[in-house]
């Protein structure tokens, strides 16, 4: 009796045992197949250099001013056609130039002053040029480099092709739009705009007549791409302009208005 | 009978041995991954795993990499038969304050075979209390909401959305 009951219960654990190690076994199946790490925000900071007012037209006027007094003080010669200036070191006097001709710019020359290069003579060293002397004749010759950085400057500049004139925003307005952002939503509506599955910007579909909104200068149809030189191109970036909105005493916002990019620029007093 | 009664049992006992021995933070980590195609990311949190159950403390959401919301503690069980989600005080994102009071205190989500067709949805907080079904097969959400003093008072245009019925409760149904 005792060996049959003995039995029964060997039974039963066995059973129970084979349980376990399948139940095991598929769990370890499981953690073989799922994930290990799991998920984290990847935040992705936005490095565009802080939105800064300038006036362009003075910039544009007070640099040729400079360009100009520069070149009367400094240098002034025929410009030299067939050589390249590939580095200087030294200063007026003192120093040499690293030369190449055009035609073998890989063949490099250490010049010093007073030296010959190809028939010119070294007579002086400037920040960003040299000057050379050829049958009492003056010759200037510019290091490759500035021209190069001119060229790459070109490239990084965006085209706003329309400006408009800044408007005023009263502080107290942006105050009420921060404290109670269902006012904006009241005044204005905003749906995303897609490219290649990635935001482009944010269009305008709906404006208030005679609200504030209505009087910043937006449209109907505008693509809102740009404020403060933050691209728009996730909710994170409209937002974080926002949440910023009562720090900044000047916004800048560039729209894209019958696919021409037109500059927003208000003043927050 | 008796036969019957032993394979529920033998059953039982096999659904409880796997529940145990799974991996819950990998499983964890995969519906994550899931979340993270809807652009749902949960991070800074802390996993417990728990003999039958398993805890994420202190979890940060984002929605589209926004800040969303700060939940304290997610009480996960899965029994296959009984399963249920609690998420205990969940802060929202100061942006939702203009539609939503912020604070939830319980979030409850139920799945149970005896309605195998239905997800139960209970959750109080700041804004009242809300009862709900989600239908699986019909992918309909719809909810009835007593709202607070202050849901009455400060959120009027949110409670548009919903509809009120003959006992003052408010009804919201959404298909998804």
């Amino acid at each position: 009796m005792t060996k049959l009951s003995n039995f029964y219960l060997l039974s039963i654990l066995t059973k129970l045992l084979v349980l376990l190690a399948l139940a095991k076994i598929i769990s370890l199946s499981i953690w073989w197949i799922l994930p290990s790490d799991g998920i984290e925000l990847q935040v992705e900071n936005n490095y565009s250099p802080k939105y800064q007012r300038v006036d362009f037209k003075n910039m544009i006027e007070n640099e040729s001013r400079k360009r100009v007094s520069k070149t009367v003080k400094t240098v002034s010669g025929i410009s030299i056609t067939n050589m390249v200036l590939k580095g200087l070191y030294g200063l007026e006097n003192k120093g040499f130039a690293i030369l190449a001709l055009k035609s073998s710019p890989k063949k490099t020359s250490i010049i010093s002053v007073g030296e010959k290069f190809s028939g010119y003579t070294l007579k002086t060293i400037s920040t960003n040029s040299v000057v050379f002397t050829k049958s009492s004749k003056e010759y200037i010759l510019e290091i490759a480099y500035v021209k190069d950085i001119a060229q790459k400057q070109k490239k990084i500049v965006r085209p706003i092709i329309k400006s408009s004139e800044i408007q005023n925003i009263s502080r107290g307005d942006i105050k009420r739009y921060a404290t109670n952002p269902k006012k904006i939503f009241q005044e204005i509506s905003i749906v995303e705009v897609k490219e290649h599955n990635a935001i482009k910007g944010f269009k305008v579909t709906r404006i208030k007549r005679g609200s504030t909104m209505s009087q910043l200068g937006l449209k109907k149809g505008d693509i809102l791409i740009r404020a403060n030189n933050i691209d728009l191109k996730s909710y994170k970036d409209a937002l974080q302009l926002y949440k910023n909105i009562d720090k900044i005493s000047t916004m800048q916002i560039v729209v894209l208005r019958d696919n021409i990019e037109k500059e927003l620029i208000y003043e927050i007093n | 009978m008796v036969k019957v009664l032993r394979i529920f049992t033998y059953m039982v006992f096999f659904i409880l041995a796997l529940i145990y021995f799974i991996p819950k933070s990998s499983v964890y980590y995969y519906v994550e991954k899931e979340l993270e195609l809807y652009n749902i990311i949960l991070s800074q949190e802390e996993i417990v795993q728990n003999n039958f159950s398993l805890d994420i403390n202190n979890a940060q959401v984002t929605y589209q990499k926004i800040d969303s919301a700060e939940i304290e503690n997610i009480d996960v069980k899965i029994f296959l038969v009984y399963n249920s989600i609690d998420l205990v005080n969940v802060k929202l994102s100061s942006m939702a304050s203009a539609f939503i009071p912020t604070k939830i205190d319980i979030l409850n989500l139920k799945y149970s075979v005896i309605n195998p067709l239905h997800i139960e949805v209970e959750a109080s907080g700041e804004f009242g209390d809300v009862k709900g079904e989600i239908d699986v097969v019909d992918r309909n959400l719809s909810m009835i909401l007593s709202p607070s003093e202050l849901m009455l008072k400060k959120y009027k245009n949110s409670l548009k959305l919903f509809k009120k019925n003959e006992q003052g409760e408010y009804e919201y149904d959404k298909t998804f």
